[in-house]
């Protein structure tokens, strides 16, 4: 798993790519996206066009990562989830716990609204 | 199909994980599985491996052996999954299911993986046998 980043002003995209298997590689995930956020940021959108694979420890960085950036708040958004990753959203709940949406571009406008 | 892991302490999480989504993988290939089936028995096996390897050592024992059977019944799919770690009955011993508030200041990020799991099966089962825990699911693979 490898992480990606482009930065659009004051908004962080991150794309983790390949598979979030395990502790060690929702942590990797956890930290390369802390590390990049700065305290000045206004957004944090967390795009899965790349992501092949998360189970309950990714799942559980998503977590930590909605916790901080509610402290700050912070606009988090997450974007293009293949099906199996909606479906895994909606099992556990977190469909309701952090604000998703289809496309980049929607991600885009959405923490734009939010500004 | 059958899948033995009998991990040295030192072996990466991702390693035992890694070859579970392989087998789950080539197995759905082989049976064919929809690419949802197959993205959710890799969740399940994949959450039950990692919590016998967080949580499953005796003491300062290796981590413990872990077997794995699939056998398909189409359109069923039967996995048990044995360790010889510590005895755990995930009915019983789970804590429950994670309260997530979507305006709380914070919200819990573990205890996700086991209620995951029962969202995910048609049945689960525990049972002890000669030391070991055997944990039966049934799942639908269309």
């Amino acid at each position: 798993m490898e992480v990606s980043f482009e930065r659009d002003g004051s908004v962080l995209i991150a794309r983790p790519h390949g598979r979030v298997e395990g502790l060690a590689a929702a942590t990797t995930l956890q930290k390369a996206l802390e590390d990049a956020l700065r305290p000045t940021d206004a957004a944090l959108i967390l795009d899965f066009e790349s992501l092949v694979y998360i189970s309950s420890a990714g799942l559980r960085a998503v977590a930590i990562l909605r916790n901080r950036t509610h402290a700050t708040r912070m606009n988090f958004v997450l974007c293009s989830l293949s099906k199996p990753v909606q479906d895994l959203f909606a099992s556990s709940g977190f469909d309701n716990l952090v604000r998703v949406v289809d496309t980049l571009d929607n991600a885009r406008w959405a923490v734009a609204e939010q500004f | 199909m059958q899948l033995e892991f009998a991990p040295a302490p030192e072996t990466p999480d991702d390693q035992v994980l890694g070859a579970i989504a392989a087998a789950v993988q080539e197995l759905g290939r082989r049976e064919g599985w929809s690419d949802g089936s197959v993205y959710r028995l890799n969740v399940v096996l994949d959450e039950i491996a990692s919590n016998i390897l967080v949580h499953g050592r005796k003491g300062e024992r290796a981590i413990p052996r872990i077997t794995i059977r699939i056998r398909c019944r189409t359109p069923e799919v039967i996995l048990e999954v044995w360790d010889d770690g510590h005895p755990f009955n995930p009915l019983r011993d789970a804590p429950p299911k994670p309260i997530l508030e979507p305006g709380s200041e914070s919200v819990p990020v573990g205890g996700l993986g086991l209620p995951l799991v029962r969202s995910m099966v048609d049945t689960l089962a525990y049972r002890q046998e000669d030391g070991w825990n055997c944990l039966t699911l049934t799942a639908r693979t269309r």
